[in-house]
């Protein structure tokens, strides 16, 4: 574990939508709608800092490895401000292709420009992570790629989790008595055509010329 | 669409040219019915084809879908339910309106659901089917829908297998629903067709409505088997959409996660499947009239009463809503708080906005005052319940399902809470969408080839009864079955045939 507290699952800070483009949607409902849906995108910095990103095995556990995001200020710049900037991890997804990036967590650089993440993977094979340093307004300052191939995936859960599943008892209880109904439902659906269609044949209902 | 003696005419009746009790507007009637059938309009061909196409396509993107999986469908692992469960929600709730209101007026008796009753049924029919093939793409891997009902690996206790054994129900209610209503029309078909057509597809309906109708000869003793059965079924039906669509709910009321998990979904599924059903409804009623000139028996004031029983089911629909965030909001518990403030103020803020304005102040406004209380207000408000409550229902799926709920104690330290989800539209479940939505007037142009648009039998005998009783009144003296074909002077009825005077006309009725 780094000295850098990881903060695995904190809600990810998304940058803003200009207000521009919140009134564009409003005045557009359809479109807007299906916006809606849609978290913003992270956009790409053009200048200020750059930022590597690089990950080795995690010292004394083999399934875990550092990610470790460095960002480097432009020729020029205190190195002051390197320190207290947010950098964002994230995962590609590989099971659904054109899914959203998993968030794996952030950290903080310290005073030398490094934020370290403790990666556990879940699940073995090639993967593509991506880290993103954003200032404190959540604007991206710049982002980075680096990938590896876990050989071991583990549950990252301490403990079993436990699924509340419904009573078994109860469940059959209630197919049975609605599938009874169903029955009798079909049955007298049927019966209902077919006794219209006996009677039109019927002596006496039906037309005799 | 014209409503300029929307307060005049007499709902029911035909707008202009006499009454339907008259000989010539008897004619009329099945002259109008059968013109679907025997008529070939010039804009069919092409209708059709565009409507094919567009479903094509759709089959297309399930079948990208099938190859590459639901992740191509925007779908991930928190967006986990999402337009196919909003769309399995929507088509199977519009379904109820038709076949519902149409049993409903026919238990009431209401006089002017006539000219209406073979379209509400003949859409309800139509879309049920579409609504359940969206458990197909919900499902991911069609080649394993079988397991959900095949032992070994069966569930009996999911409530999708439950949404199966009620939709199905409902789907044959619904079929037999429109079917008996049809057999007088089928017998009255066939010998029109005998009169005036010929030729190989003349000959198959022929044949195809001798078997489906049977020997109907509209004797009082058939009449009485038939009115009764089809008494029963309208019973049977109005229960059984409260009962499936709040089955339906389950899949979602029965889970554990926050903003599924709500005891009020059963009813407020209930009501926004007939307040969508109502408004379908009124699109399919509009867009029949217009395309084969049904304007004389359907007015504006059918239109009117429909967007009356729309807003009423609409305004209980928008209680309901208030009912279900106020609860959630107000327990304050961590999950259905959290739930709650995305979807008022929080990321899907648009999409409610936007459902709660079209839907709910946008109709209502309109019913409300006289001067957009007409024909074509009714179809706009219509059209904005049926794209707003679409969006709602992804308003009811999507948002719970990217809600974060676990949180585990993680082996490195910490507890691990998760974020929020997301869910992304791709074009696959728009195509699938529009597909399902374009099909619904395709199969109607389909099934009206072969089946009047209008229920001849029930039109003629309902105003022949109303024609009958009026002259009962006012000219004592005479039996109602004496076969006049007069209008009485001062009076808005006219003096129809008989029930006899028709047989007469027709050989054997």
């Amino acid at each position: 574990m780094s000295e850098e507290r990881s903060t695995i699952g904190r809600p990810v800070r998304r940058p803003r939508r200009h207000l521009g483009a919140k009134w564009l949607l409003g005045t557009l409902p359809v479109l807007a709608v299906v916006l809606g849906f849609a978290s913003p995108g992270t956009w790409a910095a053009t200048v200020g800092p750059s930022l590597r990103l690089a990950a080795a095995p995690a010292p004394g556990n083999a399934h875990t490895v550092d990610l470790v995001a460095t960002v480097q200020e432009p020729a020029g710049q205190s190195s002051s401000a390197l320190s207290g900037i947010s950098v964002d991890f994230e995962v590609h997804i590989g099971e659904f292709t054109g899914a959203p990036l998993l968030d794996l967590g952030s950290a903080t650089t310290d005073a030398a420009g490094r934020a370290v993440l403790t990666y556990q993977p879940t699940w073995t094979g090639d993967q593509s992570l991506v880290a993103t340093a954003t200032d404190s307004s959540g604007n991206t300052l710049a982002s980075a790629t680096t990938s590896l191939t876990a050989a071991v995936a583990t549950t990252p859960f301490a403990g079993a989790i436990e699924s509340v599943r419904p009573d078994g008892t109860i469940g059959q209880a209630v197919v049975g008595v609605l599938l009874a109904i169903v029955v009798a439902v079909w049955i007298a659906l049927i019966a209902i055509v077919v006794r219209v269609n006996l009677g039109l044949h019927r002596p006496g209902v039906a037309h005799t010329s | 669409m014209s409503d300029d003696n929307a307060g005049t005419e007499t709902v029911g009746a035909p707008g202009a040219g006499g009454h339907l009790g008259e000989p010539h507007v008897l004619h009329d009637v099945r002259a109008a019915a059968m013109r679907p059938v025997v008529d070939t309009p010039r804009w069919w061909w092409p209708t059709v084809g565009v409507l094919a196409a567009v479903v094509v396509l759709g089959v297309v993107a399930w079948a990208v879908q099938v190859a590459d999986g639901l992740g191509v469908a925007g779908y991930n692992d928190q967006g986990f339910w999402a337009v196919y469960e909003a769309d399995l929600v929507a088509f199977i709730g519009v379904s109820y309106g038709g076949a519902v209101v149409s049993a409903i007026l026919r238990l009431t008796k209401a006089t002017w659901r006539a000219p209406l009753t073979r379209i509400a049924e003949a859409t309800a029919l139509v879309t049920l089917p579409i609504g359940m093939l969206f458990i197909i793409p919900h499902l991911g891997s069609p080649w394993r829908i079988w397991e959900l009902v095949w032992p070994p690996d069966w569930n009996l206790s999911s409530p999708i297998l439950w949404d199966f054994f009620a939709v199905s129900t409902y789907l044959l209610a619904t079929a037999v629903f429109f079917y008996l209503p049809l057999i007088p029309d089928l017998a009255i078909a066939r010998r029109l067709l005998g009169e005036h057509q010929t030729g190989l597809r003349a000959r198959a309906l022929r044949r195809a409505y001798q078997v489906l109708g049977g020997r109907w000869d509209g004797t009082p003793p058939q009449r009485r088997l038939l009115q009764g059965a089809i008494g029963l079924v309208a019973i049977m039906i109005i229960p059984m959409a409260v009962s499936v669509h709040s089955v339906l709910s389950f899949a979602f009321a029965s889970s554990s996660r926050a903003g599924y998990a709500e005891t009020i979904f059963p009813v407020y599924f209930v009501v926004a499947a007939l307040y969508t059903g109502v408004a379908l409804v009124v699109i399919s009623v509009a867009a029949c009239r217009r395309l084969w000139h049904l304007e004389r028996f359907i007015n504006p004031r059918h239109f009117v009463r429909l967007g009356l029983v729309m807003v009423a089911f609409g305004a209980a629909y928008i209680y309901l809503t208030f009912t279900e965030y106020l609860v959630d909001g107000y327990s304050g518990t961590v999950d259905s708080a959290a739930w709650v403030r995305q979807v008022l103020v929080g990321r899907y803020w648009i999409p409610f906005w936007f459902y709660f304005v079209a839907a709910g102040v946008v109709p209502l406004a309109i019913m409300a005052f006289r001067r957009t209380r007409t024909a074509t207000g009714v179809v706009v408000a219509s059209g904005l319940v049926l794209v707003a409550m679409w969006v709602k229902r992804l308003v009811i799926v999507i948002p719970p399902a990217t809600e974060p709920l676990v949180r585990a104690p993680l082996a490195s330290g910490g507890v691990l809470t998760g974020n929020w989800g997301s869910y992304h539209f791709t074009w696959v479940p728009i195509a699938i969408t529009v597909a399902a939505t374009a099909a619904i007037p395709l199969l109607l142009l389909i099934l009206f080839r072969f089946v009047p648009i209008l229920p001849i039998g029930e039109m003629e005998e309902m105003e022949l009864e109303v024609a009958g009783s009026s002259m009962a009144v006012e000219m004592s003296a005479v039996g109602a079955g004496a076969g006049l074909a007069a209008t009485l002077p001062g009076s808005s009825f006219a003096v129809g045939t008989s029930l006899h005077d028709i047989t007469d006309e027709e050989g054997s009725w």
